[in-house]
């Protein structure tokens, strides 16, 4: 009886101490390029993101196929000729929340948190920084932020005669539904 | 001529999107098998895979649903990951039952990722 009370408080002692990690796999990426002549977005939904509560690491898996323009032909020339998602089909972006001290996940609540970190995309890796949001609710975290990138800085070329469709810097705006992971 | 070109362009630009429900698979493949290809070697896997319309045949581990649509995660040999089956109407599937996907392979991301899926 004595074994079993100690085996369950070691149980539940293991869990809390490994349950840090919070995941989805329907977070939300949405593209949005704007200028005089047209507004382009594209979304998708089917994005992958971990990061651990205690350390703050933080990792986001995007495939490139699963962006959806409302133009068909968007989407092709989006795949085929700038991301060349045949060759590139993930994006990845490996980082911290670099406040992650500041936040208690045992407290309801919104915390800005700053992120930071190296993201692939069209065998491309660069520096990248973003301010966000995480607002937890009880084992939900729902993170959202936004930031700049610019398709040169990959090496993705925007051929002239669409350069003025197409925004010098794409807005990203990104939604995570995250869950306690019970694994 | 000018008419011609005009038309062309138009319908070009409004093209409808591929449809991948109409689309028949061109391929049939179990859940594991996919998904052990995926983690064992993730570009050979694409090279097979990658942009194909296919049926999945495995086991519903769970169903996150909401009005926009189901997200359904086919069990594998891992705990945790596994297929990802992106449908864009909600769909009714207890974990634990036997289903047959088609859809269309975006890549791998943690999960190797199915979108516009539908039953079969």
């Amino acid at each position: 009886m004595k074994k079993t009370l100690l085996f369950a408080i070691a149980a539940l002692l293991s869990i809390s101490v490994f349950s840090q990690r919070y995941f989805t796999r329907s977070g939300e990426i949405v593209f949005y390029s704007s200028t005089p002549v047209e507004d382009i977005e594209a979304i998708n939904k089917t994005v992958a993101s971990v990061f651990d509560a205690k350390s703050g690491k933080i990792e986001f898996a995007v495939t490139l196929k699963s962006f959806v323009f409302e133009k068909a032909l968007m989407q092709e020339h989006f795949n085929e000729n700038y991301v060349e998602s045949d060759t590139y089909p993930k994006a990845t972006l490996k980082g911290d929340i670099q406040n992650i001290s500041e936040l208690n996940f045992a407290k309801d609540g919104n915390y800005p948190v700053k992120i930071a970190g190296k993201l692939t995309m069209h065998g491309v890796t660069k520096d990248v920084a973003a301010d966000g949001n995480f607002a937890v609710k009880g084992n939900t975290v729902l993170g959202t932020a936004k930031f700049m990138i610019n398709p040169e800085d990959y090496n993705i070329k925007i051929p002239s005669v669409v350069r003025n469709k197409i925004a010098e810097e794409i807005e990203v705006t990104v939604t995570m539904n995250y869950e306690l992971m019970k694994k | 001529m000018v008419l011609v070109v005009a038309v062309y362009a138009y319908l070009q630009y409004n093209k409808p999107h591929r449809d991948v429900a109409g689309e028949e698979a061109s391929m049939v493949v179990q859940a594991s098998v996919l998904f052990d290809n995926y983690v064992q070697d993730e570009a050979a896997a694409n090279e097979k895979y990658l942009d194909q319309v296919m049926v999945v045949n495995g086991t519903v581990r769970n169903n996150e649903t909401s009005e926009s649509g189901s997200v359904v995660t086919l069990a594998t040999s891992d705990d945790f990951f596994g297929i990802k089956c992106d449908f864009d109407e909600p769909v009714d599937l207890k974990s634990g039952q036997k289903v047959s996907v088609k859809g269309h392979c975006t890549g791998f991301a943690f999960d190797v990722i199915l979108v516009k899926c539908t039953l079969q």
